[in-house]
């Protein structure tokens, strides 16, 4: 379109160009003017219809709102507005002037001047004309008269008059005589048959010849009458050529009349040339300015359109790079200046989505610390609500504190005993306090918590933070401790006097014997014998004590924990009791003292047994070896009573049994052994019915 | 876009109203016309009735000088084709008016002849008399010819302002009738 405009303008120009030229009064086109006019009309047309097609194009936009587009017709306005009114100006003031200028020539004065000049010339071209004809005349009485020798007779004559030809031609148009003054001349031109017989029948009659250019040239026709009758008739031809200066003045005299009334003539038809000239300048040059007005409202447009864009995109968060303008111009400079601002803009939010993105990091980091904590971690705002708790913290509560976080501590309905000693504390101790906490978990197990509270700083938001650890086991295992020094001084301070007891007792009866009755030796052998029995008892339970406090460290090796398994139950099989064998094959070396792990497998299998002897039907033991998270897992299960509630928490205490008879060491030496093989041990009730204790052992490499 | 074709109509009135005024046209029209056989070939012999009207008789009389076409065109039917173009006759006249003089003048191809009186002139325009226009050699013995003549004002010729004038006003135009009519040439051996 743009060449199209280009192209259209440049032969509006050259035609434009053309048409004043042509205008103007010279002989350029004259003989194709219309067609001119007509190729300036398509000329006109064809930018008409360039300008239609861009108006009709905006317009859609406009009425599709598509962006930019009232703003360009605005420019298009403002643009066509700036060359329409100037031109319509100049074109009404032209056209006033064209037409007044043209009516301003023709003048009645000039008009009759010219006339009358005209008429001047006639007149001397008439007067010339008569006097020659005079001279024919008396030229021609001369001839009739004569009889001399005609030649001689015409030459003198003519040169008498002054003339400077002079023929005598017969009817027939032959020359009978001619005489010229000038060499060149000597044959004269022969007058029309018609000219002769209208000369015979006159009495002479005077023509003119020759143009302007050519030099006019007067002739006149006399009939000569001779005297005698019977004499041929002849006509004497005069010619004689019009001074050059008359010739010219009077020429040129004409010459003006005539073009001065092809003007007046020409009056509406110059009226209507100058008209159209103007039109057609004006309606080109407005077309091509509303054209052109397009091309320029689009790239003044552009740059702004490009920003609006840009700021648009910016606004809905689309930092990619706008185009720019490579112009220096102050509009060029303002899209580039965006261009770099949207780029530094994207790298500064590129900048904080990872600051961001470490920031969470961080926190998620702290987070899964915090999460994995063993100890809870509760955190409350200024009003002792629940702002977040660990889940540690859930663990130990046995809990998910789902709606804590809208209650303050003071009103949680569950864990009062917990929430009362934390509320209390904050509020008698202050900031930093540290307290050990009796209670009883949901299934009624007792259970003992650490708890440390602090208040936090104001400036974070202030609140509180209580840090609790569940130190149950840590109890029990100080009270396991206990009862093994108690144990060992037990074991020696009763186990010295045992023996002299029995001894002084068998000699008793071995004095005494002979010396009683029956019935009083019987009673003495009784009571003797149950002396004894009771010693030995105690001997043997004191040994136990022994055992269990001074139980020597273990001699750790790398060994088969399912050979020692297999090899264990060979000896409960053959006592006839089933066990159900569940072994990892592959299973890696464990580090652990063999010894140690008999008597633990040993104590483990003969409660099971004896765990099932009272009402089960079909009793049934599995023992089941297996490779976990870098230890291996040997777990030992029944389907018996279990282990009631109240015990779970202190089985591994000594003298904690659910037996009727039974030291209640079994457990408490499984849990020793376990403990100094850095093992862990678990113990539990199955969801099915039963107790299933897993013990984790460390790998040998 | 109703306000343009609102324009455009105003513009054609305006044109039209320009281009009807006084329909005062001259004419020019053929009166008869016949191609006499000559020892070279044809001659042709034509008439006709000139009327320049009374605007253009009054431009001669001031001066301007007229310039008149005479066109003849010699074809060949063919019924499986179109026409041959077999010949083509063109004579210019020019006719002007010496005011100085009085003399009107008609020139032809370098010769001139001076008449006191535009009817005079017109009359010699109006009568072709042996115009030599066919030669015989491209003629064929009973072949139907179509012959037309026309005579005509040639108004690209007149000054500038009368051409645009010309355009607008019937005034200025001369009608000009094309005769034609067939034509069989004697079998000349």
């Amino acid at each position: 379109m743009k060449i199209a405009l280009a192209v259209i303008a440049a032969l509006g120009a050259v035609l434009l160009f053309l048409l004043a030229t042509a205008s103007a009064n010279t002989a350029l086109f004259a003989r194709n003017y219309p067609l001119l006019l007509g190729v300036n009309g398509i000329a006109a047309v064809a930018l008409l219809g360039l300008v239609v097609l861009q108006l009709r194009t905006l317009w859609r936009d406009y009425r599709g709102g598509v962006f930019g587009s009232k703003l360009k017709l605005r420019l298009l306005v403002m643009l066509a507005l700036m060359a329409v009114l100037p031109g319509a100006l100049v074109y009404a003031v032209s056209m006033q002037f064209a037409v007044k200028s043209i009516d301003s020539w023709f003048d009645v004065r000039v008009d009759n001047a010219l006339e009358d000049g005209l008429n001047l010339g006639r007149t001397v071209l008439d007067t010339l004309q008569n006097e020659l004809l005079e001279k024919g005349r008396s030229m021609a009485l001369d001839l009739g008269d004569a009889t001399a020798s005609q030649p001689m007779l015409l030459n003198r004559l003519r040169e008498q008059a002054g003339v400077q030809s002079a023929a005598l031609i017969a009817t027939s148009g032959r020359v009978l005589s001619s005489s010229s003054d000038s060499v060149d001349s000597l044959i004269p031109a022969v007058p029309a048959q018609a000219e002769l017989r209208q000369a015979r029948q006159s009495h002479g009659m005077a023509l003119v010849d020759g143009d302007v250019a050519t030099g006019i040239v007067l002739r006149v026709l006399v009939p000569v009458r001779g005297t005698e009758l019977g004499d041929e008739p002849r006509v004497l031809q005069l010619t004689q050529m019009v001074p050059a200066a008359i010739t010219r003045s009077a020429g040129s005299v004409a010459a003006t009349y005539r073009d001065y009334q092809e003007l007046q003539l020409g009056k509406e038809g110059l009226k209507r040339i100058y008209t159209l000239t103007l039109t057609f300048t004006l309606l080109l040059a407005l077309f091509a300015a509303v054209a052109l007005a397009f091309f320029l409202a689009e790239r003044l447009a552009r740059p702004l359109l490009i920003l609006a864009e840009g700021t648009q995109a910016v606004a809905a968060g689309d930092f990619t790079p706008r185009a720019s303008l490579e112009t220096r111009d102050e509009l060029g400079v303002l899209t580039q200046s965006f261009s770099r601002m949207t780029s530094q803009l994207d790298e500064a939010r590129r900048e904080a989505e990872r600051h961001r993105r470490n920031l969470e990091a961080t926190s998620a980091y702290l987070e899964s610390v915090l999460a994995n904590l063993s100890a809870g971690v509760l955190a409350f705002d200024a009003d002792f609500k629940l702002r977040a708790a660990n889940r540690g913290a859930v663990a130990i509560l046995g809990d998910d504190l789902a709606d804590a976080e809208n209650t303050s501590l003071a009103q949680w309905s569950r864990h009062g005993a917990f929430a009362a000693a934390v509320d209390a504390n904050f509020r008698e101790r202050g900031t930093q306090w540290q307290q050990q906490l009796e209670l009883e978990d949901a299934a009624g197990t007792p259970q003992t918590l650490l708890l440390r509270g602090s208040t936090l700083p104001v400036a974070g938001g202030g609140g509180y933070v209580v840090v609790f650890d569940d130190i149950t086991y840590l109890i029990s295992a100080q009270r396991t401790a206990a009862w093994g020094e108690v144990a060992r001084r037990l074991a020696h301070e009763i186990k010295n006097p045992l023996t002299p007891i029995r001894l002084s007792a068998e000699r008793l009866q071995i004095k005494l014997a002979d010396k009683l009755g029956d019935t009083d030796r019987a009673m003495l052998d009784r009571s003797i014998k149950t002396i004894v029995s009771q010693v030995e008892a105690m001997k043997n339970m004191v040994n136990d004590f022994r055992d269990y406090a001074k139980a020597p460290p273990p001699e750790l090796r790398p060994i088969d924990l399912n050979g020692l398994v297999r090899e264990v139950l060979d000896l409960y099989e053959s006592a006839g009791t089933h066990v159900a064998v569940e072994l990892a094959a592959d299973l890696p070396l464990v580090l652990a003292d063999a010894n140690q792990l008999r008597q633990l497998l040993h104590n483990l299998l003969k409660n099971a047994k004896e765990a099932m002897t009272e009402a089960v039907a079909a009793p049934a033991i599995a023992v089941a070896t297996r490779f976990e998270d870098r230890r291996v897992a040997l777990s030992i299960s029944d389907n018996g009573a279990g282990f009631p509630p109240q015990i779970l928490s202190c089985a591994f205490e000594p003298y904690v049994t659910t037996k009727a008879k039974g030291t209640g060491l079994g457990l408490a030496i499984v849990k020793k052994i376990v403990d100094e093989h850095r093992g862990e041990i678990q113990l539990g009730n199955r969801s099915g019915g039963g107790a299933e204790i897993i013990i984790k052992l460390p790998l040998a490499a | 876009m109703p306000c343009w074709k609102s324009l455009l109509s105003v513009c054609l009135a305006a044109w039209l109203l320009l281009a009807v005024g006084t329909a005062s046209a001259g004419s020019i029209e053929p009166l008869r016309a016949t191609l006499v056989p000559t020892d070279d070939g044809y001659a042709l012999s034509a008439e006709f009735t000139v009327d320049l009207g009374p605007r253009l008789e009054d431009a001669v009389a001031r001066g301007v000088p007229l310039h008149f076409n005479l066109e003849f065109d010699l074809t060949r039917v063919r019924w499986y084709w179109a026409a041959e173009h077999v010949t083509g006759t063109r004579v210019e006249y020019s006719l002007s008016y010496n005011a100085l003089t009085r003399q009107y003048r008609l020139s032809a191809g370098g010769l001139y002849q001076s008449f006191s009186t535009l009817s005079e002139v017109l009359r010699v325009i109006a009568r072709v008399a042996a115009l030599p226009v066919v030669d015989k050699s491209l003629l064929k013995g009973g072949e139907t010819y179509s012959a037309a003549l026309r005579l005509s004002l040639d108004r690209s010729q007149l000054p500038k302002p009368l051409q645009v004038d010309a355009l607008a006003n019937r005034d200025w135009q001369v009608d000009a009738r094309i005769l034609r009519w067939q034509f069989v040439p004697a079998d000349s051996k």
